[in-house]
């Protein structure tokens, strides 16, 4: 979608505001899906996301690191499992970030 | 790559909105509840017809027991799905208390004499109607739906007809939520 004429301005304030750790697919999407649910599983993860175990790995440790996400990890049935769940912090990083993007789109927040 | 463009931008929401459809699209009817569901009326339904006596013993008993039954095991199933959601749970509770205290509310209109046990069996068809309809319209769920329809007809069926509409309206009931169930695992199947 193009910007809008009268918006560049605020749309290149918008692009600066974007959070570099969230510009990533992937770690948005987490992000997103985290925030939609208490507690999810990295194999659900993977599945909604469609990304490789080493690559959504990766990405969680990047958001873990940030402490935008936890990770609690417990067995259930014999199997070790591995729980996400959104920050505080990692919520308010998100909003941000949303904000900005619409911002960037033009789109009505 | 950062997205640094709004067409990128555009592309990057769209695979995450479709990450997010697809984790609402499993909220349909779980086979396990279609089941325990589906027996409870098979059995319960006809004793209306058959058995008339019991009928309050079996539902005082079936009915909260199956809430019960139906809350763990949907507490099961989402932690097997690979989520924990306490606020899912929690609409899910909410929802079913709204049913029961309306149902306990209108049996007042039996008890202060305002309509008979013929005008409270179709009032408690149409409550149950309506819940059925409003999890259907939220939860996007067509067998819901079918369902919600199916205690409408049931509705108009029980003002005309007398003999059997409880057996027939248990089976048909039963059937469609098996199968109902059945169709939309093998529809989640074929998606995945």
């Amino acid at each position: 979608m193009p910007l809008k004429r009268e918006q560049p301005e605020r749309a290149l304030d918008a692009l600066q505001n974007l959070d570099p750790l969230l510009e990533h697919r992937s770690r948005l999407g987490a992000c997103v899906l985290l925030a939609t649910v208490e507690r999810a599983s990295f194999a659900r993860l993977k599945e909604l996301l469609k990304e490789s175990d080493g690559n959504l790995g990766a990405h969680l440790r990047r958001l873990e690191d940030a402490t935008y996400v936890e990770v609690k990890k417990e067995f259930v049935e014999r199997k070790p499992i591995s729980w996400y769940a959104l920050t505080a912090n990692g919520r308010t990083a998100l909003k941000l970030h949303l904000k900005a993007l619409a911002q960037v789109i033009g789109k009505p927040q | 790559m950062a997205p640094t463009t709004p067409s990128q931008i555009e592309q990057d929401l769209q695979y995450i909105r479709t990450a997010v459809e697809c984790r609402y699209r499993r909220g349909s009817m779980p086979m396990e509840i279609a089941l325990l569901w589906g027996l409870l009326v098979l059995i319960g339904f006809p004793l209306a017809d058959f058995a008339p006596g019991i009928v309050p013993i079996y539902w005082m008993i079936a009915c909260p027991g199956g809430m019960i039954l139906q809350y763990w095991l949907l507490a099961r199933r989402i932690k097997r799905h690979g989520e924990q959601d306490r606020l899912a749970l929690k609409s899910y509770v909410s929802g079913s208390v709204g049913l029961f205290v309306a149902l306990g509310l209108s049996s007042l209109l039996v008890i202060k004499g305002v309509i008979g046990l013929k005008g409270i069996q179709e009032v408690t068809i149409l409550l149950l109607g309506l819940f059925y309809f409003l999890i259907g319209v939220g939860a996007k769920n067509r067998t819901m739906i079918w369902l919600a329809g199916m205690w409408a007809g049931a509705y108009l069926a029980f003002l005309f007809i007398d003999r059997y509409v409880w057996t027939v309206f248990g089976v048909v009931f039963a059937v469609v939520l098996i199968g109902g169930a059945l169709v939309e695992r093998t529809q989640h199947a074929t998606e995945a």
